[in-house]
């Protein structure tokens, strides 16, 4: 049976991390899902705000998003949730890449919110969105 | 666990030596005299000037030769160790990746500052005679070549002993002077701020992650585990109007302070 989906928005990978903050203390899955879905709603917000589509390689790969944030000016003044995600990104990137791939190494309380604290206020910095809960 | 002593001879004792024994770090020549750079400007040139540029431009040249061939020994090292994938050669290989990646380090924090130096420099001649700026050019080019290429010799021969065990992986990340120079200035900035701001000594370090450079200030606190929001406001807010173009090219962490422990 085919039910009829809504488009995924960036802020529904926040939501799913915010869904799974009661288990930050007890899962180190819970923590590492947290760190990656932060990293991806941010990353779609991103691609989003500089019309890249995540689809193509060219121009969508991670680093590259790092960079655009990293070179922008703030002449024209720019969002306050870009500014924000500008200062987050690389280390929600970093976060996201340990997360997802050095399972030698604990994955803390601590990065799960340092994780979920960046990819909340950028998300609660743009103008006229409801804050996803 | 594999030891020193288990590598082969020729590795041995380069491993044991401190990364800055490893190679001779060179000293950039002293800066001109204000007297010849006020006659520089005003196109005054005498003979002495023009010969002290002649020498630092073949200091120039020796250390391009000098730091080739000592990256040249390093890039062998890899050929020392086996490249079979059992337990002892890979714990051969990441021993001394290990001690190749501190050389790295070492270099990058001796160097970098030298490369932003140069730079400087470069924009500045350009306002000079065609004769000065051909003879300080002669300087700077083999300098910043000789930097670069020993980086990237030195890379090489860590990538190609972490290579049989890397998975996954992407391209390698290639060090350039755009990248390596930009990030290690934000992180520069960065500690300069945080160090202000938690009235601490915080320590810059480098982390390779999946192709991409991460450039990291571990700043020390008595709870590690915190969010220090209020904090990384001000810091980010300073970088941002004093360096805006470091922004986004450093990562904060915490760490613990000596003498505290976290829950």
């Amino acid at each position: 049976m085919y039910h009829e989906v809504a488009r995924t928005q960036p802020e529904d990978f926040l939501r799913l991390a915010q869904l799974l903050r009661s288990e930050i203390d007890k899962s180190q899955g819970a923590r590492r899902a947290i760190a990656h879905a932060c990293y991806y709603a941010v990353y779609h917000l991103m691609a989003a705000h500089f019309q890249i589509d995540p689809r193509s390689r060219a121009g969508s790969r991670h680093g590259e998003i790092k960079d655009l944030l990293a070179g922008f000016r703030f002449v024209p003044p720019v969002p306050r949730h870009v500014v924000i995600a500008r200062r987050e990104y690389p280390r929600l990137m970093l976060l996201r890449a340990r997360a997802d791939y050095n399972l030698e190494g604990p994955f803390t309380s601590a990065q799960a919110n340092i994780a979920l604290r960046a990819a909340e206020e950028i998300f609660a910095a743009i103008p006229g969105a409801s804050r996803p809960c | 666990m594999t030891s020193i002593d288990s590598l082969p001879a020729g590795t041995q004792s380069l491993c044991r030596m401190s990364a800055s024994q490893k190679m001779e770090i060179p000293r950039l020549p002293e800066p001109l005299p204000l007297d010849d750079i006020v006659a520089l400007v005003q196109e005054k040139v005498n003979d002495a000037v023009l010969n002290k540029l002649r020498e630092w431009a073949a200091w120039g040249r020796r250390f391009a030769s000098e730091s080739r061939a000592g990256a040249e020994m390093i890039a062998r090292w890899p050929d020392q160790v086996g490249s079979a994938p059992t337990p002892d050669a890979i714990s051969q290989r990441h021993l001394l990746a290990s001690a190749i990646m501190e050389l790295e380090r070492d270099f990058e924090r001796k160097f970098f500052p030298i490369l932003w130096e140069l730079e400087d420099q470069r924009k500045t001649v350009e306002t000079y005679s065609p004769q000065i700026r051909a003879a300080w050019v002669g300087f700077i080019d083999p300098t910043v070549k000789a930097i670069e290429e020993t980086l990237e010799i030195i890379r090489a021969a860590r990538f190609q002993l972490q290579q049989p065990t890397t998975t996954g992986g992407r391209s390698t990340f290639t060090l350039t002077r755009g990248n390596g120079k930009a990030g290690y200035r934000a992180a520069l900035a960065y500690k300069k701020v945080a160090d202000e701001i938690f009235d601490t000594d915080s320590v810059i370090t480098i982390e390779d992650f999946r192709g991409e450079r991460y450039f990291l200030v571990n700043v020390p606190v008595a709870d590690p585990d915190g969010l220090y929001r209020d904090q990384e406001e001000k810091i980010h807010y300073v970088i941002e109007q004093l360096a805006p173009e470091c922004v986004g090219q450093a990562v904060l962490q915490y760490v613990p302070r000596s003498g505290a422990h976290s829950a």
